[in-house]
């Protein structure tokens, strides 16, 4: 069963995304200690803020070496210079609101 | 006499507890509109066209930077004035964890300003939004004036020292912007919390700068007050007292600490006892001049107290626990 | 006096009374929605979200008015955010709980901006026509949120006379507000096409076109902004038909450019040049544009975003 990990301050939202992917029969945690982020298989992060302010990156989230875990976000921002920022520091997908749940729940499903 | 003198004192009571009234019934309307806006902007936060804010700040420290930079909304910068020598270790860490690089700084001389050494922006895309200024430490309204050299958009936001910005207050200032566009209005700022107010660039550069009398003259029909709180300070003992005493938004519902939350209750639930007691005295002597006045100031205490709990607010922070020790959320 | 002074102190007491008994209510109903409201929330969230998205899926009976309130909340709101709320299935729940009505009293009894909220939140429940009819007459309200919630709701409703409406509507849309529909336009809750929108002699259908020719980027509309700037007689929207070209980064050293701009006072022109910086035209590009001492300053502008690199030794 695969481990996702959601990051978000908007609890509504963090809940939304969290039913829609225990649907596709995933384990679900809210816990954000970096220890449990990088034993996980996808993070989702719900906002672009948090990588555009510094306070998360790639590099913290992944061990040395390691592909793991899978980083996703989900934003409200459409511009190509946002777009491009999140895919350069290492995200690996970026998705935009409105979000699709069916495509969202695929691609966690496929990684 | 007396009862001219008792008519005179009844109208001014009355004219201050009616615009105490008003002032609650306001925040009420702002704290609605803030829901209202919640709403609706998340989905337009994206527009191309939306007008440009730059925060201007002084010294910072890594928490209140990743707060500054936290917003969502892209069309915001963050322009950050420091002397490197004086505050050389948190001048070095900001250049290394955001990939300032020195670029090259042509001397502006829209709005006066002295001592500014060298200019950074980020390597980085995703922190381009963020600008460094190295310059000699002299006056706050001279490091703003730095900073507004240098900011790229049209309206400006100086913050107070040590504040932070609340999860959605450049998305409200924004709106507000929208809002008064047509309405030639220089400025716009609020009068819940720390003192903050939003220019319009065009009315620095012509009043000569930040700290110049000119600035402080803008005629009141081209200021526009937000009456809910944009910035937050973290609580300080001033503030806390400040807080319990209903006169800022700090200590409020929204502290992490409830020991914090427990004193400012303790000053507010003092300061009754104590204006209650006087009233209670005041009746029982016939007072009832000093009785309608204390009235009046149970009612300012109340409406304040109401303003800083409703209104009031703190910045949602993504919690983040690292494993460096000392280094906690 | 001594009566006066009483029924002052009275008064003022009860309006004392009334602030902490409102913020009683306010604190207590944060409890209650932390305590109660959340786990129905949750429950309503797994009823849409988690359905098989099927419009004839079995829906469980919810009696009570506040718990079909929060699903109200909950399906506007996933409305905003997801795809969750497909038409035919956003339809069937409304139609099965009689969601509209409820959100429609709910409309009636508040005033000012909660009843602009709730106005919103119908917007996003795909309202049948007769429920955007019988919000109409919000539309002549003083609140200025609360007329564009209606107009909003009169979008949803029906959407092929959309553009109609934005263009009847009596106040001038605001840069926020033309966002808002423009997002309504890119959900596919509004048909449009760019060259009607920016030729339309309606200043709001105008203005939604530079929102959408912005949005998509449409370049082949280049003539008609070029048109806009120099010519419209709203100087508002030929100044956002400039920052139209600019953010397409279209070609700007054109006579219909330079007339534009020498129309602009010196501070509008200073706030186009930082928008140019910011967009990344060079100064060979735009050389057309400049008075010698704006030169100077965009020069400078530019300059401020290139890095200084050091020569090796």
């Amino acid at each position: 069963m695969k481990r996702i990990a959601l990051i978000s301050s908007d609890s509504a939202l963090r809940r939304t995304v969290a039913l829609a992917l225990e649907c596709a029969g995933a384990e679900i945690t809210t816990d954000t200690r970096m220890e449990e982020l990088r034993t996980c298989d996808i993070v989702v992060v719900i906002g672009a803020a948090a990588f555009a302010s510094g306070r998360l990156s790639v590099e913290s989230l992944r061990r040395c070496g390691e592909h793991r875990p899978e980083i996703f976000v989900i934003s409200w921002q459409h511009t190509e210079q946002t777009v491009l920022s999140m895919l350069e520091c290492g995200v690996d997908q970026y998705m935009t609101f409105p979000v699709c749940l069916g495509r969202l729940r695929i691609k966690a499903a496929d990684k | 006499m007396s009862q001219i003198a008792d008519i005179l004192l009844l109208v001014l009571l009355s004219a201050a507890s009616m615009l105490l009234c008003h002032r609650a019934v306001r925040v009420v309307r702002a704290v609605n509109k803030r829901k209202l806006l919640a709403e609706s902007f998340r989905s337009t936060v994206d527009a191309a066209d939306g007008p440009g804010i730059s925060i201007l700040c002084g010294r910072v420290d890594r928490r209140r930077l990743e707060n500054l930079l936290g917003t969502e909304y892209p069309r915001c910068e963050v322009v950050v004035t420091m002397d490197a020598n004086y505050d050389h270790t948190a001048f070095r860490a900001i250049v290394e964890r955001f990939r300032m690089a020195r670029v090259t700084r042509s001397l502006s001389h829209e709005i006066p300003s002295v001592g500014i050494r060298a200019l950074y922006r980020s390597q980085d895309r995703r922190f381009r939004r963020l600008i460094l200024i190295d310059k000699l430490s002299t006056t706050e309204s001279d490091d703003r004036n730095a900073a507004a050299c240098y900011a790229s958009f049209d309206h400006l936001l100086p913050l107070p020292d040590g504040c932070m910005i609340l999860d959605d207050a450049v998305e409200r200032l924004v709106v507000a912007v929208c809002e008064y566009e047509a309405d030639d209005v220089a400025l716009i700022r609020t009068d819940v919390g720390p003192a903050t107010a939003l220019y319009r660039r065009e009315e620095v550069v012509a009043a000569g700068g930040f700290g110049s009398a000119a600035l402080g003259r803008v005629p009141r029909r081209r200021i526009r007050t937000l009456h809910e709180p944009l910035v937050w300070c973290p609580v300080r003992s001033a503030s806390l007292l400040a807080g319990g005493l209903g006169l800022s938004p700090d200590a409020g519902p929204y502290d992490s600490l409830s020991s914090r939350r427990a004193v400012a209750w303790g000053i507010r639930a003092t300061v009754a006892a104590a204006t209650l007691a006087v009233l209670v005295f005041a009746a029982w002597r016939g007072w009832w001049a000093l009785m309608a006045a204390l009235f009046t100031v149970l009612l300012a205490w109340s409406v304040a107290c109401y303003v800083a709990l409703v209104a009031g607010g703190a910045p949602r922070q993504l919690r983040l626990e690292e494993e460096e020790p000392g280094v906690t959320d | 006096m001594t009566e006066i002074y009483t029924i002052y102190s009275a008064a003022a007491a009860m309006v004392m009374i009334l602030l902490w008994g409102d913020l009683l209510r306010r604190r207590t109903a944060e409890y209650v929605d932390r305590r109660h409201a959340a786990p129905l929330r949750d429950r309503c969230l797994r009823m849409i979200v988690q359905s098989d998205g099927s419009a004839d899926g079995a829906l469980p009976p919810i009696r009570r008015r506040s718990e079909r309130m929060r699903l109200a909340e909950v399906l506007a709101e996933l409305a905003a955010t997801t795809d969750v709320a497909a038409r035919s299935r956003t339809d069937s729940i409304v139609a099965a709980y009689g969601l509209d009505r409820l959100v429609l009293r709910r409309i009636r009894l508040a005033s000012g901006y909660r009843r602009a909220l709730w106005l919103l939140r119908l917007a996003r429940l795909n309202p049948r026509p007769e429920t955007a009819q019988a919000v109409r007459r919000y539309s002549s309200s003083r609140n200025r949120n609360v007329r564009f919630c209606t107009l909003l709701c009169a979008i949803a409703a029906e959407p092929l006379r959309s553009l109609h409406t934005v263009a009847c509507w009596g106040d001038t849309l605001s840069r926020f507000e033309t966002a808002q529909i423009v997002t309504l336009i890119f959900r596919g809750r509004m048909p449009v096409a760019c060259t009607p929108l920016l030729t339309s002699p309606h200043d709001n259908l105008r203005m939604l076109g530079l929102g959408v020719v912005r949005r998509i980027g449409a370049d082949e509309t280049f003539p008609i902004l070029l048109n806009i700037a120099s010519s419209d007689p709203d100087r508002r929207i030929a100044r956002e038909a400039m920052y139209t070209l600019c953010a397409l980064h279209l070609p700007l050293d054109c006579r219909d450019v330079v007339r534009a701009m020498a129309m602009m006072p010196a501070a509008e022109r200073k706030s186009l040049y930082r928008f140019m910086a910011f967009e990344g035209y060079s100064v060979r590009a735009l050389s057309e544009l400049f008075r010698e001492q704006e030169r100077q300053y965009f020069e400078s502008l530019v300059e401020s975003y290139k890095c200084r690199i050091p020569c090796p030794r």
